[in-house]
């Protein structure tokens, strides 16, 4: 599977370092407009605002690449390539999650840096923020893991469900502007029912259980850092255990579907 | 007698079309099969299946006693009749991908045949010519030790300088212990290659045989009894 991400990585990457080029060249601009040229100023947000929605489109960008990923392969000639490897489906698949995986942490990141580049010139943070800044992390560790867990779980299911969508309608049509259709509505179709299974598991089971991060339960203002949370997340426990297992169900399926079922 | 190729009774079909009507075939080792017919006969569709790119509709079909799938992939070395590497891939990296995922891949062969096909490493797959591909294609498909080779369209848009030196290729590096099926309609250039010789028209075996006693009983080149039998094709 490693090789084959090598490769998936390989085959995006002049596309995605183009995109990371362009985001960084267009975050600099917006920099020196607000700092050196001052077309507008730090205080109306308005290049906070140019550099989220920039974030946003780069994200857009990375997603519909993970997308196509597959379905490149699905419709196009290099299909013939990947499909004919003595690799497995799960290899494929896994291959093709990883790296959209990894280039969305990427994108995530970059935004991130970009974005706190924006307000570092016009912040002062002093040595006892930065030390008061460590001290929260270490001490709500557990919440801070549990709020990356929950997002990649949920980035995770995103991409299979598209996977899943675009795999089980190649495998009974050949015709790419149908199949692209058909694959929509079989991801919106899927949507509702993953929805409506939620919904009834909840309400069948309605238990559920508290997690408590008791130490981030706290309202701490210091000069330029504000932080307000609730320490406890109540989540239905059949309803979760439905969403752990849900990403396995679509990778097995997929990758059943790509290993037996597809015509290519 | 080993049979690495086997169909029996083997049908495919897309909604309402049949692409292939009940056929049914052998193929013994250190044999070259000749699948012959026009366009859109049901050649390519039989090639995908047994590179496990297809599902059957019904019927039998065994490669090396396998069902087409995970398990021949590693047994099966099949050149497609389309470009399938990747765009941002140099000759280099073509030969590098094939050596990393094949462990019967050998790189010092298909060093040789690049430098046989006058094909310069650096290239971008992109910049080559129609013929200079299917050179590469040919290159990265032969020098694998494969049991059962699946050359779709090989002389294909291909000039007949070019084709001479495929078949050259094709012939150098085939080996008693493998068996290979070539699809073409341009069958003058490269009958000579045939061991056993299949017409098919419209999904269906309408011709097979072995290709001398084909000649010998027709009294006709194989690519005479082509013309003859696909002439309103």
């Amino acid at each position: 599977m490693l090789r084959l991400l090598k490769y998936e990585l390989r085959g995006k990457l002049v596309f995605l370092g183009g995109t990371g080029i362009i985001l960084a060249m267009l975050n600099l601009f917006i920099f020196l407009d607000c700092n050196v040229f001052r077309a507008y100023k730090y205080e109306e947000g308005i290049n906070l605002a140019f550099s989220m929605m920039l974030g946003f489109a780069a994200m857009i960008v990375v997603i519909v690449g993970a997308i196509t990923r597959l379905e490149k392969d699905l419709y196009s000639e290099t299909g013939y390539l990947t499909f004919t490897l003595p690799k497995s489906g799960y290899s494929i698949l896994g291959a093709k999650l990883l790296a959209s995986f990894i280039e969305i942490v990427e994108f995530s990141i970059l935004n991130v840096i970009f974005f706190a580049l924006q307000i570092v010139p016009h912040v002062h943070i002093s040595k006892s923020d930065i030390s008061l800044m460590f001290k929260l992390l270490a001490e709500n560790y557990r919440f801070i893991l549990f709020t990356l867990f929950m997002m990649i779980l949920f980035l995770i299911i995103f991409i299979l469900m598209v996977y899943f969508s675009l795999v089980s309608v190649r495998s009974f049509s050949k015709r790419r502007k149908l199949g692209k259709a058909a694959s929509f509505c079989v991801f919106i179709g899927l949507s509702i029912l993953i929805g409506f299974t939620i919904g009834l598991l909840e309400k069948a089971f309605p238990q559920i259980i508290k997690l408590n991060f008791n130490n981030f339960n706290t309202h701490i203002v210091t000069q330029n850092i504000q932080i307000d949370t609730i320490g406890e997340v109540s989540l239905n426990i059949a309803a979760s255990i439905f969403s752990l297992i849900l990403p396995f169900i679509l990778f097995i399926s997929t990758s059943f579907l790509i290993e037996k079922r597809i015509d290519i | 007698m080993v049979i690495i190729f086997k169909t029996e009774n083997l049908t495919k079909s897309y909604m309402t079309k049949k692409a292939l009507k009940g056929v049914s075939i052998e193929l013994e080792k250190g044999k070259i099969l000749g699948l012959l017919g026009p366009n859109g006969s049901g050649k390519t569709t039989l090639m995908k299946i047994c590179a496990g790119l297809l599902r059957p509709t019904s019927g039998e079909i065994y490669i090396d006693g396998l069902v087409p799938g995970l398990n021949t992939k590693p047994v099966v070395s099949y050149l497609p009749d389309v470009n399938y590497l990747y765009r941002w891939m140099k000759i280099r990296d073509a030969i590098v991908f094939f050596d990393e995922f094949y462990d019967d891949f050998d790189v010092k062969k298909a060093k040789k045949l690049l430098e046989f096909m006058n094909l310069d490493e650096n290239s971008k797959v992109t910049s080559l010519s129609k013929g200079m591909l299917e050179k590469l294609h040919l290159t990265l498909v032969l020098s694998r030790k494969a049991k059962l080779y699946i050359l779709d369209e090989p002389l294909g848009g291909v000039d007949p300088v070019a084709r001479e030196k495929i078949i050259d290729a094709i012939l150098d590096n085939f080996n008693e212990d493998s068996s290979m099926i070539i699809s073409t309609h341009l069958v003058r250039d490269i009958e000579r290659l045939f061991d056993e010789v299949v017409f098919i028209s419209q999904g269906e075996f309408i011709l097979k045989g072995n290709a001398e006693e084909l000649r010998i009983e027709k009294g006709k080149s194989i690519d005479e009894l082509y013309r003859e039998v696909f002439q309103d094709a």
